[in-house]
C-alpha cells in the first residue's frame, strides 16, 4: 500500500472537528470528538505524531503528570521547540486523540516539534502502541486508586508493559521502590537507554514523610550501588530547591513548594537533557521553570479581593501528605472538600494531619468523612458545607485571615467548581 | 492499670488507612479517662507477654506473601490469645491472615495463624463496594469492601452478619466471630464508622482489665459526626 496522502484524513478529521463543535455547544466533554475520529481513521494518531521531529514523549506515574508535563513543556518552548501537549487531565485515550484532533490540520499534519503527553497508567500501553513513543519518564509509583487498580503491584505491571512499548529511552525516579526495581529490570533487558533523576539521602530524610512512594514487598533485590541521578535535588526548603546537573549544583526557585515539586523539576531536566542532547542549556532550563505559572490547582495563588487563596490539591494519602509537609506555616484559614472519586476514605487515617490545628469549613459531597477524621483527631472544625460555592463563599466572607492567605485542600471536581466560581474561566476556554 | 493495644504489622499493611480502628478505639478510650498503652509489632521482633486489643489491616498480596512465615511463628501465641478473650480486630488482608489457609493463586497456598477457621481463596475477582452493608448483632455495619476473597467459614464459625449490599464472604455472610476476635472485609476503616462495634470491643477488653468503660457526652459529640458520615454510605445501599 502506498504511503496515505494528507488528503486520506480530511474526512476523518472534518467529521471529528464538527463533533467537537458541537459537543461544545451543548456544553459536554471534550473525548468524544477522539471517539468519531479514531472510528474513521485509526491510524490518523500514530501517522500524525510519526511526524514530529522529536517525536512523542509520554509523561507517567501516580502524582505529579500534569505538573511535570507542564515543567518539561515549558523548558522544550525555551529551548526553541514548538510543543503540543495534552491539556491536563485529559490523559486517556479519547482525551488525547481529541486534543491531538484540535492541532492536527485537515490534510493530517501537526505543526510542532515535539508532543508531550501526560498519560494515565491504565491506558498506556494502548495509547502508547498507536502513538509509537521514543521516550517516557515515570514519576513514582504510589499507593493511588486501589478502588481501580487494587494494588500498586498491579501499576507496577503496567509501567512494565508501558515500557516495552517505548522506542528509546526511559527516565525514571531512582529513589522510587518499584521503580528502582523496573530499573535494574530494564538495564538488564538492555534494550532502552534507563537513566535516572532523584534526591540525596539528606534530603530524603529530611522530609517529614520522604516521597510516600509505595513500598515494595516482592522480594526483587534493590539496587547495589547508588545509580547516578541525571539531575539530583540536594535540597528542597519551601520554594526553593538546589540541583545538581553535571557537576554543578543550581539554584532553582520553584512556582510551587515541596520535595515532589522540585523532583518533579529534577524529572523535566533530566528528560529534556535526554531529548534535546547537545542542544540542552540547562541556564534556559531554569529559566524556564522559574517563569512557568503552577498548573491550575497543584498549589496556584488565586488573588480574591485583595486576599490570597492558595489551592492545594488532593487525589490520595501522597498528595495531601506532601502538601501537608510542605505548608510553610500551620494555616489559619482553611477550606477541605472532598468528593466522591475516593470510594475508600479509610487512606484519611493513614495522612498525618500535624500540621493542621483546625478547618474553617469542610465541604463536598463527602465532607462529613473529613469531618470524623478530624473529631477523631481531637481537632476543631467550623461547619460542614456540603455545597462547594457556598463553602467558598463562607470562607470569603468570614474575617480576613492574618496570614493573608486563606488554604484550600480541594479534590479534583472540587478545585474545578472552585476556580470557576472565583471567575478563572479559563479551563473552559482550554486548548481542548 | 492501662488498656495496652497492639497493632500488628502497620508498616507491612498499610494498605488503606485500616490504623483508623486504631484511632477509634484509642480515641474513645481516652476520651472516657482510659490510659492506653500503643504498642506495635513487625516482622522479626518478639511479641509483648500480653495485649488486651489486637488490631491487623490490610495489605498487598506481595507484602502478605512477605510477612507469611512470620505470621505462623506467632500464630500459636494469637490463637491462645484470642482463645483467653483478648479482643482482635482483623480486617482485609489481616482477617485472611488470621484465618486457617490463604490462597494467594492457582499455586500458592499460606497456613494463617487458626484465628478465625476458615479457609480463603484470594485469588477470585476483586469487588468493590463503597456502601458494603450488612445486618448484625451490633445493629447495621456500614463501610467499604475492595477484595478479591472468598472465605468459607467453618460451619460452627459464627459470621459477623449477613450482606445486606456487597459480596462479602461470598456465600451471603460477612466476616467472622469467635470469643472477642472479629475479621472482617470493611473498611471505612470499620470501628471509625461502627462505633458500636467499637464500643462493645472496648468494653469485652476493659472488662477484662478490671477497668470500668463508660462513654460520655464526648463520645455522642463524636456519634453524631460518625452518623452524618453513615448516613452518606447508607444513602447509596439500594433499598430492597
Amino acid at each position: 500500500m502506498s504511503k496515505p496522502t494528507g488528503l486520506h484524513y480530511v474526512l476523518p478529521i472534518l467529521a471529528g472537528r464538527l463533533t467537537r463543535f458541537a459537543t461544545r455547544l451543548r456544553g459536554g466533554g471534550s473525548a468524544l470528538p477522539g471517539v468519531v475520529v479514531q472510528k474513521l481513521a485509526p491510524n490518523v494518531m500514530r501517522d500524525v505524531a510519526s511526524q514530529l521531529p522529536y517525536g512523542v514523549v509520554f509523561v507517567l506515574g501516580s502524582n505529579g503528570k500534569s505538573t511535570t508535563t507542564n515543567l518539561l513543556s515549558a523548558v522544550m518552548r525555551e529551548h526553541g521547540l514548538k510543543v503540543f501537549t495534552n491539556p491536563s487531565g485529559a490523559n486517556m485515550p479519547q482525551g488525547i486523540a481529541s486534543a491531538m484532533l484540535a492541532e492536527t490540520s485537515l490534510t493530517g499534519r501537526m505543526d510542532a516539534d515535539i508532543a508531550i503527553l501526560e498519560i494515565d497508567e491504565g491506558y498506556g500501553a494502548v495509547i502508547a502502541r498507536q502513538l509509537k513513543p521514543q521516550t517516557a519518564v515515570i514519576l513514582n509509583l504510589l499507593v493511588d486508586q486501589i478502588y481501580r487498580f487494587g494494588e500498586p503491584d498491579k501499576v507496577a505491571q503496567m509501567f512494565r508493559g508501558i515500557a516495552a512499548e517505548i522506542g528509546s529511552s526511559i527516565v525514571l525516579n531512582r529513589d522510587d521502590n518499584f521503580l528502582s526495581t523496573l530499573g535494574s529490570e530494564l538495564e538488564a533487558e538492555g534494550r532502552l537507554a534507563v537513566e535516572y533523576f532523584g534526591v540525596t539521602a539528606e534530603v530524603q530524610a529530611s522530609a517529614p514523610h520522604g516521597q510516600v512512594s509505595a513500598r515494595d514487598f516482592s522480594g526483587a533485590p534493590a539496587a547495589t550501588a547508588v545509580r547516578h541521578a541525571v539531575a539530583e535535588v540536594v535540597h528542597a526548603v519551601g520554594y526553593d530547591a538546589k540541583i545538581s546537573f553535571a557537576g554543578t549544583v543550581h539554584d532553582v526557585r520553584m512556582p510551587s513548594r515541596g520535595i515532589h515539586y522540585a523532583v518533579d523539576i529534577a524529572a523535566a531536566f533530566t528528560l529534556a537533557a535526554r531529548n534535546l542532547g547537545e542542544r540542552f542549556d540547562i541556564a534556559k532550563a531554569i529559566s524556564a521553570v522559574q517563569t512557568t505559572k503552577t498548573v491550575y490547582g497543584r498549589g496556584e495563588i488565586l488573588q480574591v479581593n485583595g486576599v490570597e487563596v492558595e489551592i492545594l490539591m488532593l487525589k490520595n494519602l501522597a498528595s495531601l501528605q506532601l502538601n501537608l509537609d510542605y505548608l510553610q506555616q500551620t494555616p489559619d484559614s482553611v477550606l477541605f472538600a472532598y468528593d466522591e472519586s475516593s470510594k475508600d476514605p479509610s487512606w484519611l487515617y493513614a495522612a498525618d494531619l500535624s500540621r493542621l490545628n483546625h478547618v474553617d469549613v469542610i465541604s463536598g459531597p463527602k465532607g462529613a468523612f473529613v469531618a470524623l477524621r478530624l473529631a477523631y483527631e481531637g481537632k476543631n472544625f467550623g461547619v460542614i458545607e456540603p455545597d462547594i460555592t457556598k463553602a467558598v463563599q463562607r470562607m470569603l466572607d468570614g474575617p480576613k485571615p492574618e496570614s493573608g492567605r486563606h488554604t484550600f485542600f480541594l479534590d479534583y471536581d472540587q478545585m474545578m467548581a472552585t476556580r470557576r466560581y472565583l471567575g478563572y474561566k479559563d479551563l473552559e476556554a482550554g486548548a481542548a | 492499670m492501662s488498656i495496652r493495644v497492639l497493632e500488628l504489622y502497620p508498616h507491612d499493611l498499610s494498605l488503606n488507612g485500616d490504623v483508623g480502628n486504631r484511632t477509634a478505639l484509642v480515641r474513645r478510650m481516652r476520651l472516657a479517662g482510659i490510659d492506653v498503652e500503643e504498642l506495635s509489632y513487625s516482622p522479626g521482633e518478639e511479641l509483648p507477654e500480653s495485649a488486651d486489643i489486637v488490631l491487623i489491616g490490610t495489605g498487598t498480596s506481595s507484602a502478605v506473601r512477605s510477612i507469611a512465615a512470620d505470621v505462623a511463628r506467632i500464630a500459636p501465641t494469637l490463637r491462645s490469645w484470642s482463645e483467653a478473650g483478648v479482643v482482635i480486630v482483623a480486617a482485609g488482608a489481616g482477617f485472611h491472615l488470621l484465618s486457617t489457609s490463604l490462597r494467594l493463586s492457582a499455586t500458592e497456598v499460606f497456613p494463617g495463624a487458626g484465628v478465625f477457621a476458615g479457609s480463603v481463596d484470594s485469588s477470585s475477582k476483586r469487588v468493590i463496594t463503597e456502601a458494603f452493608a450488612v445486618d448484625s448483632e451490633f445493629g447495621l455495619l456500614i463501610g467499604t469492601e475492595n477484595h478479591t476473597a472468598l472465605y468459607t467459614g467453618r460451619p460452627d464459625q459464627r459470621a459477623l452478619g449477613r450482606v445486606r449490599n456487597g459480596f462479602g464472604n461470598g456465600d451471603g455472610t460477612e466476616g467472622a466471630r469467635v470469643h472477642n476476635s472479629i475479621g472482617t472485609h470493611c473498611h471505612g476503616p470499620f470501628l471509625v464508622l461502627n462505633p458500636v462495634v467499637a464500643d462493645s470491643l472496648i468494653e469485652a477488653a476493659a472488662q477484662r482489665a478490671g477497668i470500668d468503660y463508660r462513654p460520655g457526652p464526648q463520645h455522642a459529640d463524636l456519634d453524631g459526626v460518625v452518623d452524618l458520615a453513615r448516613s452518606i454510605l447508607l444513602a447509596k445501599v439500594p433499598s430492597a
